[in-house]
């Protein structure tokens, strides 16, 4: 600990010369400064450390006792400091003039009351109009951005960007549009959308034309507006009912035999770039990446510093996997499965359709596939009409 | 005047070497020696060391005497002691 508030305080190495060396120390240690390392070299002279600060009480001892002192070295901080203070004064000033500048720019951009999908509309709105990362703050028009951006996103009733320093909050409210008005004032029949064979029909309002076990054809009239009451007078209603019938839907795909198929060969290339607003600087690139037939990854990593605050630096790792498409005949089970399941994705059911089978059959034919699927289902299949 | 206090501080149970100044010498094993209440070094070398004690002369002999600090009323000497001898003044 006292070598360190020596440090701090800084020590001088000096060399005494003279006859009256003994009357030297003791009248040094009588004004109360204190010496270490004491060395005696020879009868007449000695070496001893003093703190800086008590070099400059030694010349009324020196006259007492006649000695000569001389200053060999020269230690601690206030000397460092001396010998770096124009490189530490440059330093300061740089650094105040770097971080003056900086704060200047908008370094990010935070999006809160939006869901996270919408943050890239948001994010690539901003941007058109100026506000993103590396921008300019003080020409910065908020109210205008804000403006044009409610104009330009109808989905959004809200827009508020607060800056504070170089980090903008950019608060946000969605739209929540009114219900839909189902108007069920006007006349109205209940026709099928599809044909089938009728499962089930429960009409709320009108009268039912068809029964269970019917066969329909799509827009046959399956429940009548017309209400005809005990007294035998027909008045019209908007008619409506929940129809269920069982129908077979046909869908058909043709699946080429030939096929391109991707082959990586192995090849890699790696490309580092740092991306500054629109300057972007190339960092470190392991040769050359060839421009066509790459299989290409671009990952883009935003910088930020060990507190969190994010930088308006992106460092950009593209990875290129070369590539060769040869063209493979895929083998007809594997096809056969590939179209089945191609199928199988195509069927859209609503929530109150029930799938009751699916059927398939496939024919080869000049280096094609041809896959047929019949899917029976019980669906609702009345619409207003 | 010196046997006064020295006399006092015994009867009153205390350190002489507050009351009467006299030097306060402390060992430790044969490389330190501390000395307080000292009147000053009269020579040294790094083979004999003699000091001022007030009332006596304290002088140490040794190898590679060196004197590590050193204030008005206190030194800190290290080396080698052979013999530490008093002599009046």
């Amino acid at each position: 600990m006292s070598s360190l508030i020596r440090l701090l305080q800084g020590t001088v190495t000096l060399r005494i010369c003279g006859a009256e060396l003994e009357r030297f120390l003791n009248l040094c240690a009588e004004c109360q400064i204190r010496f270490w390392n004491h060395t005696k070299h020879t009868f007449d002279e000695m070496g001893l450390t003093i703190a800086a600060r008590d070099f400059f009480r030694l010349p009324p001892i020196v006259r007492k006792t006649r000695c000569r002192v001389h200053l060999c070295s020269r230690h601690g901080l206030p000397f460092l400091l001396r010998k770096v203070r124009p490189v530490l004064a440059i330093g300061v000033i740089l650094f105040v003039l770097i971080a003056w500048v900086m704060s200047g720019f908008l370094w990010s951009i935070e999006i809160t009351g939006a869901d996270a999908a919408s943050h890239d509309l948001i994010r690539s709105a901003l941007a058109e109009n100026g506000v993103k990362p590396g921008a300019y703050t003080k020409r910065l028009d908020l109210e205008r951005v804000r403006n044009q951006i409610l104009i330009d996103l109808p989905e959004f009733i809200y827009l508020n960007i607060n800056l504070h320093g170089s980090h903008a909050d950019v608060a946000v409210k969605k739209r929540i549009r009114p219900p839909e008005i189902v108007r069920e004032n006007g006349f109205a029949n209940i026709v099928a959308k599809e044909g089938g064979v009728i499962e089930r029909i429960t009409v709320y309002e009108g009268t039912p034309e068809v029964s269970p076990g019917d066969l329909v054809v799509p827009g046959q009239l399956l429940a009548n507006g017309y209400m005809t009451g005990r007294s035998g007078v027909s008045v019209p209603t908007h008619a409506r009912a929940d129809v269920y019938a069982r129908t077979w839907q046909t869908k058909r795909i043709l699946f080429p035999l030939e096929a391109e198929q991707i082959t990586l060969t192995g090849d890699t290339y790696r490309k580092y770039t740092l991306v500054f607003g629109k300057k972007r600087i190339k960092i470190l690139q392991k040769g050359s990446i060839p421009e066509h037939e790459c299989d290409r990854i671009i990952k883009k990593t935003q910088l930020s510093l060990p507190g969190g605050l994010t930088l308006p630096l992106y460092l950009e790792l593209e990875t290129a996997q070369v590539c060769r498409l040869d063209r493979a005949l895929l083998p007809l089970p594997y096809a056969i499965t590939f179209g089945t399941q191609a199928l199988e994705d195509s069927l859209v059911l609503s929530d109150t359709d029930r799938l009751l089978d699916l059927r398939f059959s496939a024919t080869e034919q000049n280096g094609t596939v041809e896959l047929e699927m019949i899917a029976e289902c019980v669906k609702q299949i009345g619409v207003e009409q | 005047m010196r046997d006064i206090l020295k006399r006092v501080s015994n009867l009153l149970f205390l350190p002489p070497e507050a009351v009467a100044g006299v030097f306060r010498l402390e060992l430790i094993g044969a490389e330190e020696l501390y000395l307080e209440n000292h009147k000053g070094i009269l020579e040294y070398s790094d083979t004999e060391v003699v000091l001022h004690g007030g009332d006596r002369i304290l002088r140490i002999c040794g190898k590679h005497l060196s004197l590590c600090t050193m204030t008005d009323s206190e030194v800190l000497l290290r080396g080698e002691f052979e013999q530490i001898s008093f002599a009046a003044v």
